[in-house]
Order: C-alpha cells, then structure tokens, then sequence
C-alpha cells in the first residue's frame, strides 16, 4: 500500500506513540497513486485514504476521564488557540499526505470510558455534499442482565449506502446497534424519534453504536504499556458502570491505562476537499487537520488511528445543550444572518 | 455517565408547589356529537337521554350542562341501551354478547392528598353479564341477545335471542331465572299446524310489555308470529298469526291494540281482544308507501291524542327512494317524510307516561342519526324541528381548521347572537328543549369564549365554547363572494326564499319529503375549503382564508347589505420564471353585487396567484394590515387603502413540487368522488342489521392481524439532514405582527415577520401612516410617501436546521408576549415594556429559540427534537393563573408534539416545567386539529364530529357540574349533589371504567 510519510513538527508537546492493535480494516483497498499535485487530490475520489498517526499528549489533566460529550465548550474556547491554525490559506503544496489535505470525516470517540463493545462514532457531515448515507430499523436487541439474557426493543442500522458518509468510515456498519444519539441514550424511544434526533443533530452527528461485528473493537487491555497510571480508578469505574450491556471483564481487571491523560480518538480523514478550500467557516476541521501530527506512522494497509488528546481536537461547537446560551455560528451577511 | 441528560432542573420545592398551582392536565368535556352513534335511550322519569357508540361509550344528556360519560372496558359497539326509569341506573348490551349495569354514583367526600374533594358524581359501571354462549361459538348464535326488554317493575330483563329463545334475568344480580326461560320449541307446540309448518319462528324481534296488565309481554318472531305471554303463569294469552316478516311490535297506550311493522314496508294493527287464542287478521294492514316494493319499517311508534300519530322509519319505495333516510309522521291527513341526511339509529317520543292521562300526548320526537341528533316538536302545527342545545354536528361539512377568541365583549356577543338568529329559518321552534333531567350547578362563565370552526364548504361556524354544552350561534358562508357552478342566489326558483312555492312542491310531491337537519358532506366545490382564520375581537374584523389562494376581509355589519366586494389579485411568483402552476384554478369573484345577510361581510377579496391553499394569515386590525402566505410566496394587503404593501416569493429553485399544487381539480374531484363512495359502501355495511359473527370470521379476523403485525416489522428510515431543496420548502408558516426594534436598539416601529418551511424567518420594517414610529417621527410631517404603509426587509434569518418554522414571537423588555393589537393602546392590557431590550421567540419544529432584538442573536433555547425526538406541532403562549394565589400568574410557552404530549416551558428561559400525554401519537388529526386558549385549554378533534376540550391550567376549567334528583330504592328520594372531578379513570376490580363527572 501507499505510504504517507511527513516530519514530526516540533510545535506538539505531545509525547507520539503507536497503535500496535488496531482491529478497523479499511473497507477497499485504497488504488491511488501518490503524485505531487494537489490538484490530483481534489479531482479524486478517494474515501478510504485514512492516515494513521498515534500521539497522545500529556497537557490538560482537567478533562481526564470526562465525557468528551460534556466537554463541548472547552473545545469551542480552544478553537482559536490552536497553533495548528495558522495554516495558510490556501496554501495547499504539491506534498502528499500531509493532515491538512485531508478533511477529517468522522472519529471514534470516548474510547477511554466506553465499554469496549461500544464505540461512539461522530460523523462530520459539515462542508460535504456527500449524504450521511445509512439506514435505521427497528430490531431486537439481546442484553446480558443479573437476570440473564434479555430480549429488548433496539434500533439498528439497516442499510449503508455505497459512497456515503457512513460507509466511508468504516466504523458504522449494518446491524450495529444504536444506542445513544449525541449522548442521549435511545432505549425506550420509537424509531421516528431515533430518526428525528439524528436528523437534528446530522450536522455533527454522534452515534454510539454497539457493533454488530466486535472483533474489530479497540482493544485497550493489551496497550498496557504507555502512559502513566494516575487516573486507572476513576477511568476503570465509569468504564465498568457503564458496561451494564455485557461488560467485558477486561476493562475491569485491567483498567484503561494506555493513555490514561487524555482520551482516545481516532480521527479519520476524508481526502475530498483540501483543507484550504473549506475555508474558516470549517472551525473544527481547521483546529484538527491544522494541528501539527507529531508523526505519522504508516500501515501496510494504509489506514490509520489518530489517537489524540481532545482538548487540543476542536469540537464542532453547534452541540445541543438545554438552556445554554451557547456560541450560535453566526454569519452576517447585509440583512442575512445564518443561524 | 454514559447517559448524557441534559442539566436536570434543580428540584426546589418552592418551584414546584408553584408549579402545582399552575398547571394540572385534564380532560374536561367532549363537545360536538358522538361518533358512529349506535343505540339510543329515553328515561321519561328522570329526562335523560343515553346515546350508545360502536366504540363502547356510554354517554348521557340532560338539560343543556348535564352530561354523564362511561366507557366500556371492551371498546365494543353498544346495540341497546335501558334505563330503570328514575333510578339514575341503566343496562347496556353489547355486541359480544354482555350485559353491563350502570349507575350514577355519588362519592362521598373524601380527602385525597390533603386536599379536600366533594362527593363526585359519576356513571360507573357495577356489574356485568355474559349471556351464555359468547359469539365465536358457532352454536352459540343461538343466544345471541336481539332485544330487550325491561320490565316496568324494574325487577325482571326478558332477553330475546337470535334462536327465538326468551330468557328472564332477575335484577340488579343479573341472574338467570332458569325456570322462567320460554324456548321456541314450547310455543311452536301451541300453534296450529297449518302455521307451524316445520319451520322455525325465527329470531325474537321485539319484545314490548302490556301497558296495562304487569307481567304479560308480547313477544315478536321474525317469521311473524306474535305471542302475548304470561310471564307468572307460564302460558300463551293469545298467538297472533302474522305472515308477513316481522321489524318492531308497539302497543297501543290502552293495551286494547298493538301494531307491528313488517319488512315489505307495511304496518298491521291487531286487536287484543279476550276470548280467543288464534288471531289470523289484523284488524288493518297497511303499505303506506306502495303499491310497488318497499323497504322494510324498521321501527314504529304509535301515540295517543285525540287522534293517533303514527312515527316509522323506512318503508320507503325501494326503486325510486330505496337509499333515503327516512322517517314519517301521520297524524290524521298531516303526512311528513323526514328526510335525513343520514342513516336513522333509534328514534323515541317524549310523551306523557302518567297512566290517569287518557293519552299519549307526545311532545317531541327525538331521532338519533348517525351523524347527528334532530329533535321535531310536535306540539306546533307543522312539526318544526327544534334546535339542539348541545350535541351539535361539528362537521356538517368537514372541520378544516378553528380559531379560539377568549374574553370576547359582551356588545360583539349580543351582535353575533341577532347575527344568528336572523339566519335560523323558519322551520325551528323556539320551544323549550324537551329533555330536561338533571339541574347543572356549574356557574355562569367567567367570560365569553368564541370558538370558530372552518369548514370544507366554505362556512365559518362561531360557537359559543363558554360552557360545557357547545351551541351553535352564528354560521358565516363565504361561497356567495364567488361565482360557483350552483349558486344559490342565481338561480330564482329557490324553494328557500320563496315560501308559497316550497308549500306547492311540498304538495305535489310524493311522498312529502321535508329535508331535515343540516349534516351535508357533500362539498360544492372543495376550493371553498376554508384554511385558516383570524378574527380581532376589538375591530370585529375577521381574516378568512381558502384552499384557492382567497383571502377575505369581513366587517361586522347588523343590517343586510347589497354590495360589491373589492378585488385585489396578489402576484407571490414575483415573475419568478420556469414555474407552472398545474394546480386549480382560482375562484372566480362574483362580478354582480350580492345580498350579505347581517353579520360578517366580506368588504375586500385578496387572491393570491398561483392560487395555492392559503397557509398561513395574521391580521392587525390597527394598522388594517393583513398578511397571508402560501406554498409560494407571502404578501401584505393594506385592506384600509386597499393597498397592497409587499409580496415575497418564498420559493427555493429547486422546489418543483410547490408547483403542481397540493390540491389538484382533476385530483380533488377523483379523490371526492371515491370517499363518497366509501362512505356510501361504509354506510351500507353499517346499515346492516345485527351482523352474525362466525368463528371463521373470527379467525379470519386474527390471521389478517397476525399478518399485518409481520408486515409492519421491517420499516427502515433514511437518516439524511434537511436539504434547502426539500420540496415544500418555500411554504409560509407562521406571521408575527410586532411593534419593536428591528433596526436599531433606540426606535422600534411596526414589524412583519413570517417563517418558512425550511427555517427562514423575514422581517420587515413596516411604516404605517399615523402609528408613532422612531423613523416617522425623525422624518417630521407626513409627506406623500408616508400616505400608504410601506415595507422594508430588515433581516432575514436562516436557521441553520433549516426546521420549519411554526411559530414567532416578539416578547417585550419584561420577556413577555406583546399585547393583541388596540390592547396596548386603548389601555386593554399591561402596557408592554418598551424601555428594555425586545427579545424574538422562534419556535421551529425541533427548537425553541429566544433571540435579542435587535441584533438577532440568540439568547436561550431548547433543543427538543435533538433530546426527545420529537417534533413541534403547535406552540401557543399562554397565562397560567394560580389557582392559589389570586394574582399569581406565568406566561408559558405550550408546546404540542408530535408524539402527542404538552411540553411547558417557562418564558424567556424556556426551562422545561412539565410535561403531559394528551393525544395519541398515532391520532395525527387530532394533533393537527389542536387549538389553545389562551388561559391554558385547549381543544382537538376526537373524531370528525367531536372536540376533546382540555385543561392545562390548574385555576382554569371548563366542566360539568349537575344533579340529579334519583328515585332509587321505592320512592327513597335521593339527591346527588355535585361537584365535578372531570374524567377520572376508575379502575375497580377488573372492571375498568372511564368516567367523566358530573
């Protein structure tokens, strides 16, 4: 496969680390040739190019072991603070591979606090004509209680459209479960308001899904190795409060300790649009794909897991928060103003 | 916490106690008539009236404000009602085959959470009989109760049964007297063999008790025969050998005859004379309409005065009236044929039921239609029918919108009042209402409620809504301020103007049919269709839009008037090219002057091109502005200056839909036509007597729902965000007129403000000649400009969800809603704070959103679709009052969703204070017909014919409250006081009752 290689810029006090077990397997096989002309780049279609770049930094202890649901605001505030964003505009060079060419599309999120049969997936729908592309039903769902097993009523993803969002992922797949929309647990809701609140909230979408195939998931116990261990308890109890859905007794015996400041993501890049053209409105995309990578370390199959501490990830700031007189995007435009 | 809440309100108990004495959800009253009416009951003691539903209500009538609900648990059709006359108790039998036993129950006065509650009357249901052999047996059809018949003491049930069996039922335990059942096989034995013939007498059609002599009934087959039997000796007084197939029996008062009804359409009376036992001949036979076939007489009725008055339904010739719903009275050479506009359920006389009276004497005839109640005085030459106090056809035409007025002024009342009985023809007596039973103890209303309802044929109905009985009192038509195929005031032969010509055609006609009631589904033209309405109870000045783009201006005017409305076309396209509108046509304005009767008339007609459904309208009768949008565009029309001020094309390029025009001719009319054939077929199936359930039709029944529960199963949705070019996407919403700051933060002036489907919200600066704004001020002098009403764009908004939206609204310095147009300036209301910041209100279908003004930036909101996945239907801004603290009250934003529950929010905070489950989610019209008031009630429709009115105001309610005086237990007077506690549902063993209180 490709290879992207760049330099590790010394601007990131992140301490980089690779992902040794990293389950995703990328949809296709990606097919481009590397040249150096970015214009390459904007005339091709290619979905599956996710760059892999491991790093965790040791800053910003404050929002260890915090949901990054609730941690909307510290992302909006840093926004404007990111080194990484003074990339110039427009200034989109002949390289190959750097972040900046990649518009990321979706993350996996909250590693660090889900059980590891969940994973919560944000889709950046901002900026791409491309649709969401999938599918809910209704469906029955098994849940492992003190009773036993359980049957329940479960929405599920039904179909995944060839060429959308969702599909170009990798990480939402037919079958899988749907458990929360951004934060909002759905048990007890019929499938119109599953489909209602995901639709209200498809411009930064959240999902936390419960795979239908689990061999793929993040697995944290084996990371052992890095990173201190200052935070097992509390990271170790909310991730077993929350494994009540068949709790893998991994994450209790062997509480998250990999990269225990900061919480894991991994980012993936939609190569579509270089940054630059997606110009300032795209705050999210600027704070992440303008931050300098440490390092990149490439895979045989090309795909990658960006592991990074979300208080220096941008959160897209138009998050739904009851009563917050929160930031609106706001455009001005004579009398027009976008809200 | 992998579950993510929003910020919980924190649980101050100060908070909610204030709360409490804020809001309390209840229903209070179902106004309008009940649904698919299926049985029908007179107590003549106690003057009540029990109407019975297919789907197993029990509901009962008095004088106007008495009203008693129950529900069965098993919601079955109700196929007979009886009441024990006097006893405030009555049975219902169902279609599966029970029996049930109701009674009005007075609660003692309890103490329910500190709180002292009054006995509360209510209808409950006490006790519950199954007839042996349920449907779904085959054998057991045999026992299938046909009719009923209790008997004058109240002790005893005689049962008929499809097997031609009679079983006795010993009351109130509703237990079978074994020993006192009467098979066929014992009364076949009595006849003479030449009429038994082998064949079996069939189902027991009537059972009727002798007027006179306790204990012997007469009992009806349908092959005819007709036994009078001794229910204490166990014998056959006299067989009766009808031939003919027997519908009803009725005695005569003095018990000297009884006549019986047949299925060829003719009536026979018999002499019940001593001494012999086989009566061959009736004394008369009769076929009042032959000699051709006729329809069966399903029930007849024969009352006493100095001569006889003779009451039948049907009969009618089969070929050339066989669908007519008929019903007919004979007295002497007086002959009427009530023609009805629907099927005929029940019908009873009120009559004297004193036995020293010599005769019957009948009052009034009550007949129970499908549709609707119509009630003939009898004791006025001519039969006029009498005008119902309450169980009013709703949808005489289908309801298509309504519109709440609180508080309306006395003067406006009185005027609407004459208004309407100027309209009342001269076929209604102004006798006094003949069912009378019980007293209601509910206090005169606060104030005068307006609700008005607009409908399929162009009407606009004002109800009075004060109180518990919904009565008509005005009825506005807006079809004569166009020329229609079949106008009435063209054609010159109208029976209605022109009393000597109703009289001869009345005479030449047989048989004599009087149209009777006012229940007409039938639309002339479905472009009438009325859309929406606004009326400003200060001016009197009333916005009606339709279904064609008409927008109608109407003056309040208590003399008839012949006058010329002005028309003014209103362009939304704006010359917008590549549109074609290939929906109908508009309505074409009548070019002649027309007669407009007192009362609202139209003084400007505004059509909007393409003539699109009006979708939204708001009037500001100050500032004689009236803006109107539809799928296309919104406009402004100065009706004062007849003027128009703005239009505004809303449309997305991309929306191809809006085009074709959600209601099509061609389409409408193929669409019209095929519902009136399902009615028709519906009505058919309907009509059929006693429909013999099967087993095979039971399983039937069950496989097919078997079936569709596995079809339902795999339902997928697509989840995609909103595009701008969803169809659709151009139709106005909402309109808020507002005095307040646009511009800048100094001067406020008049602002329009309307909403679209896709989150577009457009303010416009408006400067209106004489009404003080910061600008006219500066400019110093009215100068030529300045004489019309001007409009400027001030801001256009796009939500970034791209909702729709669905309500806007200015809130003053204080945060609270700005005050109805003349309120602020003829000192009606608090005068609104204009020294502080004004704030907007947008609620669009997934968000509520307060946003500063004037730079539009937002302030609070609340994302409800994104938490609860559901959707705003309607909002309304409402003041709740304490019902403890006497000038405590809260404007709060009501939120209906589309899942059918009231959200509250508080103002401007829009914290989230309660919630209540109101409608069904699945009832989509009932959510889509839901109005507020604007003290916390609020009314839906139940059924095309039936308003739910409900409260969410803790202080404000609207219900029964009766008495009802009971001769229980022999003579025992008691009297039931009430206070009333509106539907509570009393669950009492498994016997599940929902009552609705007195």
């Amino acid at each position: 496969g490709p290879h992207h290689s760049r330099t590790p810029q010394d601007r990131t006090a992140g301490v980089c680390v690779k992902a040794r077990h990293v389950g995703l397997k990328p949809q296709t096989q990606p097919s481009h040739k590397l040249t150096g002309n970015a214009r390459f780049w904007e005339g091709l279609e290619i979905i599956n190019t996710i760059v892999l770049s491991c790093f965790s930094s040791e800053d910003d202890s404050s929002v260890f072991a915090t949901n990054s649901l609730q941690r909307r605001k510290k992302g909006l505030a840093l926004t404007g603070l990111n080194p990484g964003a003074t990339h110039p505009r427009g200034k989109s060079g002949p390289l190959i591979g750097p972040p900046q060419n990649f518009r990321q599309i979706s993350s996996i999120i909250d590693v660090d606090i889900l059980p590891e049969a969940y994973r919560r997936v944000r889709l950046h729908k901002h900026g791409t004509n491309k649709p969401l592309g999938f599918y809910i039903r209704d469906g029955v769902s098994m849940r492992v209680t003190a009773q036993g097993v359980e049957k329940a009523p479960g929405v599920f993803i039904s179909r995944v459209v060839r060429g959308g969002l969702a599909e170009s992922t990798g990480l939402l797949a037919v079958n899988d479960e749907i458990l929360e929309v951004n934060g909002i647990d759905v048990a007890g809701k019929s499938l119109d308001q599953v489909t209602a609140m995901m639709v209200a909230n498809s411009h930064n979408l959240i999902v936390t899904v419960k795979p239908a195939n689990q061999r793929n998931n993040v697995n944290r116990a084996s990371k052992t190795s890095m990173g201190n261990t200052g935070s097992v308890g509390s990271a170790g109890s909310i991730g077993s409060a929350l494994s009540h859905d068949s709790p893998s007794p991994a994450s209790h015996s062997n509480p998250i300790t990999a990269r225990s400041k900061g919480d894991l993501q991994l980012l993936l890049f939609d190569s579509l649009n270089p940054y630059s053209r997606d110009g300032a409105r795209n705050g999210a995309t600027a704070a992440a794909a303008g931050r300098p990578f440490p390092q990149s370390v490439s895979m045989p199959n090309s795909m990658g897991v960006s592991l990074s501490n979300s208080a220096s990830y941008s959160q897209d700031r138009n998050y739904n928060h009851a009563g917050s007189s929160g930031r609106e995007r706001m455009r001005e435009d004579g009398t027009m103003i976008t809200l | 916490m992998m579950k993510f809440r929003f910020r919980r309100q924190s649980t101050d108990p100060q908070r909610e106690k204030i709360k409490q004495e804020l809001f309390a959800f209840k229903k209070t009253v179902e106004h309008g008539f009940p649904h698919q009416p299926s049985a029908l009951a007179f107590d003549p003691k106690l003057q009540l009236m029990a109407i019975g539903t297919k789907s197993g209500a029990i509901k009962i009538y008095g004088a106007p404000g008495v009203e008693f609900t129950g529900l069965h648990k098993d919601a079955t059709a109700v196929t007979q009602i009886l009441f024990l006359p006097g006893r405030g108790c009555l049975l219902s039998v169902l279609d599966d085959n029970t029996i049930h036993r109701w009674e009005l129950v007075a609660e003692s006065t309890r103490e329910v959470g500190g709180v002292k509650k009054e006995g509360v009357v209510s209808l409950r249901e006490v006790d519950s009989y199954s007839l042996p052999g349920r449907p779904g047996i085959e054998s057991s059809s045999a026992t299938r109760a046909t009719v009923l018949l209790l008997l004058k003491s109240c002790d005893l049930l005689c049962v008929g049964t499809e097997g031609g069996g009679v079983y006795v039922l010993e009351l109130p335990r509703l237990s079978l007297k074994e020993n006192q059942t009467l098979l066929q096989d014992h009364v076949t034995q009595s006849l003479p063999d030449d009429y038994r013939c082998g064949k079996s007498l069939g189902p027991v059609e009537s059972l009727q008790e002798h007027p006179q002599q306790a204990g012997k009934i007469l009992i009806g087959y349908s092959r005819g025969l007709v036994v009078l039997w001794d229910l204490s000796s166990r014998h056959a007084d006299q067989l009766f050998l009808g031939k003919q197939q027997l519908e009803s029996l009725v005695w005569e008062r003095s018990g000297n005859l009884f006549v019986s009804s047949h299925n060829d359409g003719g009536y026979s009376v018999w002499a019940v004379t001593n001494g012999n036992i086989y009566n061959h001949q009736p004394v008369s036979s009769t076929i009042p309409y032959g000699p051709f076939p006729c329809k069966a007489i399903t029930k007849i009725l024969w009352r006493t005065t100095h001569s006889p008055v003779i009451l039948y339904s049907g009969g009618m010739p089969r070929a050339s009236y066989g669908d007519r719903h008929c019903l007919t009275i004979q007295q002497d050479k007086e002959h009427v044929t009530l023609d009805f506009t629907s099927r005929v359920i029940d019908f009873f006389t009120v009559h004297n039921m004193d036995n020293d009276k010599e005769f019957d004497d009948p009052s009034a005839l009550v007949v129970l239609l499908e549709e609707e109640l119509v009630v003939i005085d009898l004791l006025t030459p001519g039969w006029p029918s009498l005008p119902t106090p309450y169980l009013a056809p709703l949808h005489s035409s289908a309801i298509t919108c309504s519109c709440h007025v609180t508080n309306v002024s006395t003067k406006l009342w009185e005027r609407l009042i004459n208004a309407g009985k100027a309209q009342q023809s001269r076929r209604h007596t102004h006798r006094k209402w003949p069912i009378c039973g019980g007293k209601s103890l509910a206090p005169p209303p606060r104030q005068q409620e307006l609700l008005l309802t607009g409908h399929e044929d162009g009407t606009v109905r004002f109800w009075d809504a004060s109180g518990v009985a919904l009565t008509p009192l005005y009825k506005l038509s807006t079809a004569n301020v166009f020329h229609t195929d079949c106008d009435p005031i063209d054609d010159p032969h109208d029976p209605c103007d022109d009393p000597d010509m109703q009289q001869q055609e009345e005479e030449e006609e047989w048989p004599p049919f009087r149209k009777v009631g006012c229940f007409d589904p039938y639309s002339d033209d479905p472009r009438l269709g009325i859309q929406k309405i606004s009326l400003c109870k200060y001016s009197n000045k009333l916005v009606v839009a339709g279904t064609a783009g008409q927008v109608i201006v109407l003056g309040l005017n208590d003399e008839r008037s012949d006058h010329l409305v002005d028309v003014s076309v209103m362009d939304l396209l704006q010359d917008r090219e590549g549109f074609t509108w290939k929906g109908h046509d508009r309505l074409e304005p009548r070019l002649k002057p027309a007669p407009f009767l007192p009362g609202f008339q139209p003084l400007v007609l505004l059509q909007c091109l393409p003539p699109a459904s009006v979708t939204a309208v708001a009037l500001h009768a100050e500032w004689n502005l009236v803006a109107f949008g539809t799928s296309h565009g919104f406009g402004l029309f100065d009706y004062h200056r007849r003027n128009a001020v703005l239009a505004r094309c809303t449309l997305h390029p991309n929306d191809s839909l809006a085009m074709e025009g959600p209601l099509s001719r061609v389409k409408s009319l193929k669409k019209s036509l095929r519902q009136s054939f399902r009615r028709i077929r519906k009505s058919r199936v309907s009509g059929k007597k006693r429909a013999v359930i099967t087993t095979t039709s039971k399983v039937q029944e069950a496989n097919a729902a078997l079936a569709e529960q596995e079809e339902v199963a795999p339902v997928q949705r697509r989840i995609e965000p909103r595009s701008a070019d969803d169809s659709l996407s151009g139709v106005v919403r909402c309109f808020c007129f507002a005095d307040t700051f646009l511009r800048d933060g100094t001067h406020h002036g008049p602002t329009l403000w309307a909403g679209t489907n896709s989150g577009s919200v457009y303010a416009y600066a408006l400067e209106v000649p004489g009404v003080d704004s910061g600008r006219t001020c500066e400019r110093g002098g009215a100068s030529e400009s300045s004489m019309c009403v001007e409009a400027v764009l001030g801001k256009e908004i796009q939500l970034m969800h791209r909702a729709p939206v669905v309500s806007i609204c200015v809130l003053d310095g204080r945060g609270k809603p700005l005050p109805d147009p003349y309120e602020a300036s003829q000192d009606l209301s608090i005068a609104p704070d204009m020294t502080n910041a004004h704030s907007v209100l947008i609620a669009s279908e997934e968000q509520l959103k307060v946003f500063s003004l004037p730079k539009v930036s937002a302030k609070t909101k609340f994302k409800l679709t994104a938490h609860e996945g559901c959707r705003v239907r309607k909002v309304a801004l409402v003041l709740f009052s304490s019902a403890v603290q006497e000038d405590y009250s809260e404007h709060t934003l009501v939120c209906l969703t589309n899942m059918g529950d009231m959200h509250l929010f508080n103002m401007p905070g829009l914290r989230p204070q309660v919630r209540f489950d109101c409608i069904r989610k699945e009832d989509i019209s009932g959510i889509a017909s839901c109005v507020f008031t604007k003290n916390g009630q609020g009314f839906y429709l139940i059924s095309p014919s039936e308003y739910e009115r409900f409260s969410l105001s803790a202080k404000v309610l609207i219900k029964p409250q009766c008495s009802v005086q009971l001769l229980r237990h022999l003579g025992h007077i008691k009297i039931l006081d009430s206070s009333l506690q509106a539907s509570t549902l009393v669950v009492m063993g498994d016997v599940n009752v929902a009552s609705k209180s007195l």
